[in-house]
Formats: C-alpha cells, sequence, structure tokens
C-alpha cells in the first residue's frame, strides 16, 4: 500500500500538547474510536475523543480549554467537537474513578514523530463495558477476539480492571448477551 | 484528499484483516483519516452523485469493509471524484 498520505493529527496532537505544557489542560489521552482503532483494524469514526483532567471541577472548569482556544483562532465547531487541523475534538473532562486511572495509566505513543497518550486496550475495553450501549459491546467483543500473542489486550489485566472497578455483574451480562448469538 | 484518501482505501482493500491490525501506529492512523474523509465527504455531497452509493455505519468491527465492499463507483461519479481507476 502507499502511505504517502499527509498526516492530519499531527497538527491537533501538537495544539494538544501546547496545551498541555501551558498548563491549560493537566493531562490528556487519545479515548474512543480513534485509540480502539489503532490497537484493533482501522474504521470510520468522524471526531476523536480526548479525555483530559482539568485544575478544577464542576460548571465552567472547561472555561480556559474554550478561552485558550479561541485566543488562538480556534473557533470553528463541527457535529460535537471543535476543529483543531483536520479533526473535530471532542474535550471529556475524566468523569468517575475508571476514566481517571485510564487517563492515569495511558501508553506514551509516538504518532509520526509526535509524542502523545494512549488510552490502553485493557482500559479501553473496560469503558465500553461500563458504557455497555450496542456500539460498545461489539467493539469489547472485537477486542476479546485479538490474541494477546498477536498484539491483543491482556485479558488477565482486563479482569484486574474489571474488579477493581466494579464492573463484574456488567461482564456477566456481556458474556450472557454474548452467548445468546 | 478524498480522491486520495479514496484510491488508498482501495489499495487497502486488498489486505486483510489482521494485517490491517498489524500496520504500524502512523499508518494506521492514515487509514482512520482516510475512511473519516471518505466517509464525511460522501455523505455531504451524495445527493449531487447520483450513482455513488456508499454506506458509512459507525458499528465494528465491519465498517472498514462495508465502507469498502457496498460502494459502487460508477465511471460519471468517479470522475467527478477525480478517480481514473476505480475497477478495485
Amino acid at each position: 500500500m502507499d502511505f504517502n498520505l499527509s498526516l492530519g493529527v499531527k497538527k491537533t496532537l501538537t495544539v494538544l500538547n501546547e496545551m498541555e505544557s501551558q498548563k491549560v489542560i493537566r493531562k490528556y489521552a487519545i479515548g474512543g474510536a480513534v485509540a480502539a482503532y489503532l490497537y484493533l483494524e482501522p474504521a470510520f469514526t468522524a471526531d476523536i475523543d480526548i479525555f483530559c483532567l482539568l485544575d478544577g471541577s464542576g460548571l465552567g472548569a472547561d472555561r480556559p480549554i474554550w478561552e485558550w482556544l479561541e485566543a488562538k483562532g480556534y473557533k470553528d465547531f463541527q457535529r460535537e467537537g471543535v476543529m483543531i487541523g483536520e479533526w473535530a475534538v471532542q474535550f471529556i473532562p475524566v468523569f468517575n474513578p475508571l476514566t481517571g486511572d485510564a487517563l492515569k495509566e495511558a501508553i506514551p505513543t509516538d504518532i509520526d514523530g509526535v509524542p502523545t497518550h494512549v488510552f490502553s486496550q485493557e482500559h479501553l475495553m473496560a469503558i465500553c463495558l461500563d458504557t455497555g450501549r450496542p456500539k460498545d459491546f461489539s467493539r469489547l467483543a472485537h477486542f476479546l477476539s485479538h490474541d494477546e500473542a498477536e498484539g491483543g489486550p491482556d485479558k488477565s489485566r482486563f479482569m484486574e480492571i474489571v474488579n477493581r472497578f466494579d464492573l463484574g455483574s456488567k461482564w456477566e451480562k456481556f458474556n450472557n448477551r454474548l452467548s445468546d448469538l | 484528499m478524498t480522491s486520495e484518501a479514496l484510491e488508498f482505501l482501495f489499495q487497502a482493500k486488498s489486505a486483510r484483516r489482521s494485517e490491517l491490525a498489524r500496520l504500524p501506529i502512523a499508518d494506521k492512523m492514515k487509514l482512520i483519516e482516510a475512511l473519516r474523509d471518505v466517509g464525511l465527504y460522501l455523505r455531504r455531497v451524495r445527493p449531487q452523485l447520483g450513482s455513488v452509493k456508499v454506506k458509512v455505519q459507525s458499528a465494528p468491527p465491519a465498517v472498514f469493509d462495508e465502507v469498502i465492499e457496498t460502494s459502487t463507483f460508477e465511471p460519471d461519479a468517479a470522475r467527478q471524484l477525480g478517480i481514473s481507476d476505480f475497477a478495485a
């Protein structure tokens, strides 16, 4: 395959790294579909989900993000995201202990020379299990079909996360639905 | 960008799923961006193209295949997208 296409996400990540270094956000990592497709085979997604840790909490805690972006000229919104380079970026402040842990344990990754962090596949799986929409269950099943020896998830680490965040009953429900198929 | 992305995806069509899963991270990202561009672009212009039939769904794992497999490009539509060789 000819991989000479330019990579638009480099611009997006460079801006996010600048926000982190200037302490507009304390830490960020790529989650959601883009993160999943970096482990699985790629598929269509319109937006990139950026999970972040902010200094404050509650209403208005994310105001520094929007003020900083506006000052830099990033004012265009498409769908639910602000356009940074070619990507519509959704900023998602960590909203529970599981997403907080996913951010804390995010994996340092280099994408074509630009450093970033990506949620681990075991955390992505646990978030899918916790969220529980049909597309999340489908993605979780997809992760589970990948062998660890071929770069797939560490299933014992996944189960450790399931147990630590009290997702046992959701795991049971997921397995029941899977066996019904 | 879109016609380049579409041609790129036609090349990727011949790759096996397991090969796609093992691609280096930057190459996967390029595929993700190509799929995004083609999906968003074709959705937007579909009424004008008429003969282009593209089904883009958001649920994995079959999306990649569906973007490719259910795409029917007829000569006029392909020419509008600037694609010369679409008989993939």
